[in-house]
């Protein structure tokens, strides 16, 4: 997932973009790249809610979607802030604002690896 | 047991929790209580003393920024979250889950930090972003 995830150098693992529990299967299309942050507050989730609209919406997919047209980074490159309804619904749904999140950005930041070059 | 502590808020972010207050007919204190406990909640509560990172020695901001989970957690881990896909969880494994990922966003974090010392030190080649 094109976020702090593509570069955290932890435990990156496939998670399935449409869950097993909702007939998600093993096939490439349904499989992305998260750090394990992503992956468990993610969970089952495949929709979320937009909190300026209201709406409920499919999650971001990064194999279908561009991340810049859905996302860009705070002025701090801390936080992701969503742009779209469906940016905005993703932020939330997989908290990536997590406290957790934000300082480790904050430390790379530090360091000049962040934010990263994304498409 | 409680703790008093008196905290300097940047003007916007007071203003929020002022609304939030509002909206919820409560306290603006008790609103920020609230807010730094669940924001805190993934955090563990193990009392040991965590040096800081700037009073390691080079070995160690090297070994902390080298920090994998122990192999048998990892497995654990992704065990948990491919049953957490699949909604097969258990209220045990669950709570195991949780109990993962503390160690997992503790270890994600002073990993994040060590790495960041140790370019400053100059012991590492910064990356490129």
């Amino acid at each position: 997932m094109p976020q702090f995830a593509e570069i955290c150098s932890w435990n990156f693992r496939n998670y399935h973009l449409i869950p097993t529990a909702k007939g998600g299967t093993d096939d490439e299309d349904n499989l992305w790249l998260a750090c394990r942050l992503c992956n468990s507050y993610k969970g089952t989730q495949t929709h979320g809610r937009d909190p300026v609209t209201g709406r409920r919406i499919r999650l971001f997919n990064p194999r279908h979607q561009k991340w810049s047209r859905h996302f860009t980074w705070s002025e701090d490159s801390a936080q992701i802030i969503g742009k779209t309804i469906c940016g905005r619904a993703t932020v939330i749904a997989l908290q990536l604002n997590n406290i957790i999140a934000v300082m480790v950005r904050r430390e790379w930041v530090a360091v000049g690896w962040h934010p990263p070059k994304i498409e | 047991m409680s703790t008093q502590v008196t905290l300097t808020l940047p003007d916007e972010v007071y203003r929020r929790a002022e609304r939030l207050a509002q909206l919820s007919s409560r306290d603006v204190a008790d609103v920020l209580v609230d807010t730094i406990e669940l924001s805190l909640s993934p955090l563990g509560l193990q009392s040991e003393a965590i040096k800081p990172v700037s009073a390691l020695s080079d070995e160690e901001v090297m070994a902390l920024a080298q920090l994998q989970m122990e192999p048998e957690q990892d497995q654990s881990l992704s065990r948990l979250l491919d049953r957490q896909q699949a909604g097969t969880l258990t209220e045990t494994q669950r709570s195991e889950l949780l109990a993962l990922m503390q160690v997992y966003e503790e270890g994600l974090l002073q990993k994040a930090q060590a790495m960041s010392e140790a370019v400053r030190r100059g012991l590492m080649e910064p990356l490129e972003a």
